[in-house]
């Protein structure tokens, strides 16, 4: 545990979110020795994702306004004469504007504690993780009680948000009347009630989902802090395949796209299929789309159906074409995805192509979600990293860069415990500058809600749907919003209930932002005062809004004295793709290392080795002992075997 | 897919990335598909049912896991073994009672030395290895603190086994039996004293795994029809919902011819 930190590397990374994983991949991958710290002690960043819990407490620690003091100056006499630092930020300052709700009557939860999978054991929180270092017993100590107030500052950035169930200190603000989730509060100390038979929650019968319930299952959810989705032909998918980095995830298809209009959720019928099975299509209406559609995928080839458009917007390009009102509205919102007034006609078929091209790889809508949540993949590439010699560090703040005066290149990183590593690249996620660093940027924000709900937003014969539903703005002008309403298989929430996520590019605060959609697809009333038709409706049972700043598309020229040898990469964008972070991580990665190839296929070893299955046939029995004939294969032995044998088929 | 592909050679190469088909075999599976449970794959020879099994080890840095498993798998031990990296991942089946268990054995890749290993490393584990040196009383202590960070993070109904490894180094003991089965006992964990060196105790080790995971249920959908991206043997062995839609897919193309022709 003890164990030092090398004091030389050829890249450190400060930062485990997507582009800062993906990158530390890269170089591990082409032989650089890495160093990935996170001052967090959780993987991801703003990419990360969490338990209820986890995210309860990832909620108080961010309405802690508290600024961190540098109360420990000595790392100062480690910088040479020659030399100037440049501080790194403490405390990100990322997330605003965070209110939550509990629609529930919580004070059944008063008491309840997330039941773990070995109940009997006291839980293994913040204090735990901190004590890991310590000495042992301690720690147990520290675990067995409550967990223990951290005062210090700099181990409340230390403190694990994955452990706030017994954060007999949570006190979060809740303004609605009707709830107070401090209720979860004085959990802590009473394990007895672990015990308490988990109900499963029937997926037949239709169960009211209580608070105390969600508290109980907490760790069944995996809750996204950014909501994306991955485009079954986008960056991201490719290069999972290409590095064989996909072999760490599994994935659920997005089932259905869904449509706003009039006051209903309507289902979008995209693939071909879905055009000739819909019922709310007359056939007219099916032709219609099936024409348009077509013409989309090589509209290039048909310049004179669109070049009088050219520069119209898309919406009134489509009013041209043989299409009622409700196809344009699908394929204005739905389908090509983009704004009502800004969207140009070339830009509306360019998207509409994206998407029907994106269509069928893997089901029948154009979209993948990654099984227990987005979180999983920045991990999926720090794995790869570390299985090429990377070395993972959380909790592990930086003081400062050190800059060399002279050549204005960083030399070195000091980090939080005095150690001063030497290294010849340095990769820094935005929220790890200063603000002297940062005085000419200027961040757009991302609103954010999440929901958890009792009910689909569209009853269909199946619960377990993925769907993703457009918005359009009431006022024209404004962004539309992205909602994804994620069901229990896709391991992000407990049975019988659905994660609702909804995300716009900010105009205020998020709760500003969202809020009115939020009532109009779902009940937010307390049983008694609601309207019969409010109570079809999905019930809300607990309601998170924030404000995440988007720290995507900067000029690296506005970041004030940015050695050329160091890089930053940018916090989650708006966007539903990922297509963003993986561009900036290949084009960091080809400025530092022009010659060397981005994220070459890992070997597979299933490729290097023969299967037993196939090199023992039926007589040499299953029956007697395989063990004498193992299939062994290791995984990616590092001598850069890229050149992975190929095995067309691995048949048994 | 792999039908679609040799019923419908017209389609694109996107589809075959994620499938493929070479053998008649493959081709039984798929009628099967829909029958069978994404992890087990009854094998056509044999008539067993293969389950797979992702085991994940855990443990100290230089208690003997990767050692364990290099036994287990290759029997085979290297004195010189040097810390993992690169090397984190191997495979083994064994038969168990009417199924084959094969297991998936991951290790950390180092990732556990700074106490930083990602939750996605416990995702879907079956069983955990959770390995201490019986010569080294701290080795026992970190143990306990693997199993909380697995009671955090590991699948809920997750099957672990301590391994109290080097046994043959008796002498310099730190570690009673007896603590290490005191408190298996209280997390309900098997317990075992083994040494990689010697061969002891290992494969019983992996029995014990195998004994305490439940036998499939032909009506659960073992991993609920997640997709695998990419070329690989799961590809073709997991009935994912990329089979079923290829399925669809070859469906919905006559659909549509048929819907064009009448329009
Ligand atoms: C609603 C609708 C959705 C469409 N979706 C796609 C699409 O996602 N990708 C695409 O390339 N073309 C799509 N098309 C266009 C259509 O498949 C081709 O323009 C045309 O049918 C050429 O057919 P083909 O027989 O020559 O080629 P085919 O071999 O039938 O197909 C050409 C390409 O289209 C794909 N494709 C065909 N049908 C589907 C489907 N239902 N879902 C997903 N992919 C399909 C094939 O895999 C192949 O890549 C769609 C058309 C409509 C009306
Ligand atoms: N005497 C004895 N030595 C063992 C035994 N098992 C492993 N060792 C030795 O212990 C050392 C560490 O073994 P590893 O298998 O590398 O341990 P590890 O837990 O994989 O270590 P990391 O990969 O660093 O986490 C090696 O020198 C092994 O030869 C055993 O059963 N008996
Ligand atoms: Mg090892």
């Amino acid at each position: 545990m003890a164990d030092n930190l090398p004091s030389e590397f050829d890249v450190v990374v400060i930062g485990t979110g997507l582009p800062e994983s993906i990158i530390a991949a890269a170089c591990a991958r082409s032989g650089q020795s890495v160093l990935h710290v996170d001052s967090k002690n959780y993987y991801g960043g703003n990419w990360a994702s969490f338990s209820f819990s986890g995210l309860l407490s990832w909620i108080k620690e961010n309405q802690q306004k508290t600024d961190v003091s540098d109360e420990w100056d000595d790392w100062r006499k480690l910088i040479l004469e020659n030399e100037e630092a440049i501080s790194l930020n403490k405390k990100e300052k990322t997330i605003q504007h965070i209110e939550d709700f509990c629609f529930g009557d919580q004070d059944s939860a008063e008491g309840v504690e997330e039941a773990g999978a070995l109940p009997k054991l006291p839980v293994f929180g913040a204090a735990g993780a901190e004590g890991f270092a310590q000495e042992s017993e301690e720690a147990r100590a520290a675990v067995e009680s409550t967990v223990p107030e951290s005062t210090e500052p700099e181990k409340a950035t230390g403190t694990e948000p994955a452990s706030a169930r017994e954060g007999s200190d949570a006190e979060i603000t809740s303004e609605d009347t009707s709830s107070h989730s401090a209720a979860l509060g004085e959990s802590a100390g009473e394990l007895g009630q672990t015990e308490a038979a988990v109900p499963e929650a029937s997926a037949q019968e239709p169960k009211k989902i209580t608070y105390s319930q969600i508290v109980r299952e907490g760790r069944r959810f995996n809750i996204d802090l950014v909501s994306k989705l991955l485009f079954s032909r986008g960056l991201l998918i490719d290069l999972l395949i290409k590095s064989n980095v996909s072999r760490y995830a599994e994935f659920k298809n997005v089932t259905q796209i869904l449509a706003f209009r009039e006051g209903k959720v309507e289902q979008v019928p995209c693939s071909r299929a879905d055009v000739f099975n819909s019922r709310q299509l007359a056939m007219v209406e099916k032709r219609m789309l099936m024409k348009f559609l077509t013409f989309c995928l090589d509209y290039e080839q048909h310049p004179e159906e669109y070049q009088d458009y050219e520069n119209s917007t898309f919406a009134e390009f489509l009013r041209t074409q043989k299409l009622t009102p409700s196809l344009q509205h699908f394929i204005l919102h739905s389908i090509a995805m983009v704004s009502e007034t800004d969207c140009s006609t070339l830009e509306g078929l360019q998207a509409t192509k994206k998407f029907l091209q994106c269509l069928g790889r893997y089901g029948n809508t154009p979209f993948l979600f990654p099984l227990y949540g987005q979180g999983e993949i920045p991990q999926c590439f720090c794995r790869l990293c570390a299985v090429f010699g990377g070395i993972y560090c959380l909790r592990h703040p930086v003081q400062c860069l050190v800059v060399d005066k002279e050549s204005g290149r960083c030399k070195a990183i000091v980090d939080h415990f005095g150690q001063r590593i030497s290294a010849k690249y340095f990769i820094v996620e935005d929220s790890y500058l200063s603000e002297s660093v940062c005085t000419n940027v200027h961040y757009r924000q991302i609103s954010r809600a999440v929901l958890i709900t009792d009910q689909s937003v569209l009853n269909t014969g199946s619960e377990q749907q993925v769907s993703i539903l457009t918005v359009p703005p009431v006022d024209l002008g404004k962004p539309a919003v992205c909602v994804i309403e994620l069901c229990s298989s896709t391991m992000t929430c407990m049975k019988g209930t659905y994660l609702v996520h909804l995300t716009c590019p900010s105009t205020k605060t998020a709760r500003e932002d969202l809020e009115p959609v939020v009532q109009k697809l779902f009940n937010v009333n307390t049983e008694k005062d609601a309207e019969n038709e409010e109570l079809e409706k999905p019930r809300v049972l607990w309601a998170v809004y924030f404000n995440m700043r988007d720290s995507s598309g900067i000029d690296r020229n506005s970041y004030d004295r940015l050695p050329s040898n160091v890089y930053v990469c940018s916090g989650p964008d708006s966007a539903l793709g990922n297509d963003c972070a993986v561009k900036q991580a290949e084009t960091i990665f080809q400025e530092m290392f022009p010659t060397e190839e981005f994220c070459p296929p890992a070997p597979n070893p299933e490729d290097i080795i023969y299967d037993e299955d196939e090199i023992a046939p039926e007589e040499s029995g299953f029956s007697n002992s395989p063990e004498t004939k193992p299939e062994a294969s290791t995984e990616e032995m590092s001598s850069g075997g890229s050149a992975a044998v190929e095995k067309a088929d691995n048949e048994e | 897919m792999k039908g679609m592909k040799q019923t419908n050679p017209g389609t694109t190469e996107s589809k075959l990335e994620t499938v493929h088909v070479t053998s008649m075999d493959s081709l039984i599976k798929i009628i099967m598909l829909p029958l069978q449970t994404a992890l087990k794959i009854d094998n056509p020879r044999t008539g067993l049912a293969k389950h797979k099994l992702k085991v994940c080890l855990l443990g100290d840095t230089g208690v003997g896991k990767s050692s364990i498993v290099c036994r287990f798998v290759q029997d085979h031990f290297d004195h010189n073994i040097s810390p993992t990296i690169g090397a984190s991942f191997m495979t083994k089946t064994v038969p168990c009672g009417n199924e084959l268990h094969k297991f998936l054995i991951w290790d950390t890749a180092g990732q556990e030395r700074f106490h930083s290993l990602a939750p996605m490393y416990y995702r879907g584990s079956a069983a955990a290895v959770i390995v201490y040196d019986i010569t080294k009383q701290d080795s026992f202590h970190t143990l306990k603190k693997w199993v909380k960070e697995l009671k955090e993070h590991g699948p809920e109904n997750i099957v672990m086994a301590i391994a109290g490894n080097k046994c043959d180094l008796s002498d310099i003991r730190e570690v009673p039996l007896k603590d290490a089965k005191e408190y298996a006992e209280s997390i309900g964990a098997i317990v075992v004293e083994t040494s990689a060196k010697n061969a002891v105790n290992i494969e019983e080790l992996f029995q014990g795994i195998s004994r305490q995971i439940p036998p499939l249920d032909p009506h659960e959908n073992g991993n609920n029809g997640a997709i695998k991206l990419g070329k690989q043997t799961s590809q073709t062995e997991l009935a994912t919902d990329a089979d079923l839609d290829g399925v669809d897919i070859v469906l919905s193309n006559q659909l549509s011819e048929l819907a064009l022709s009448c329009m």
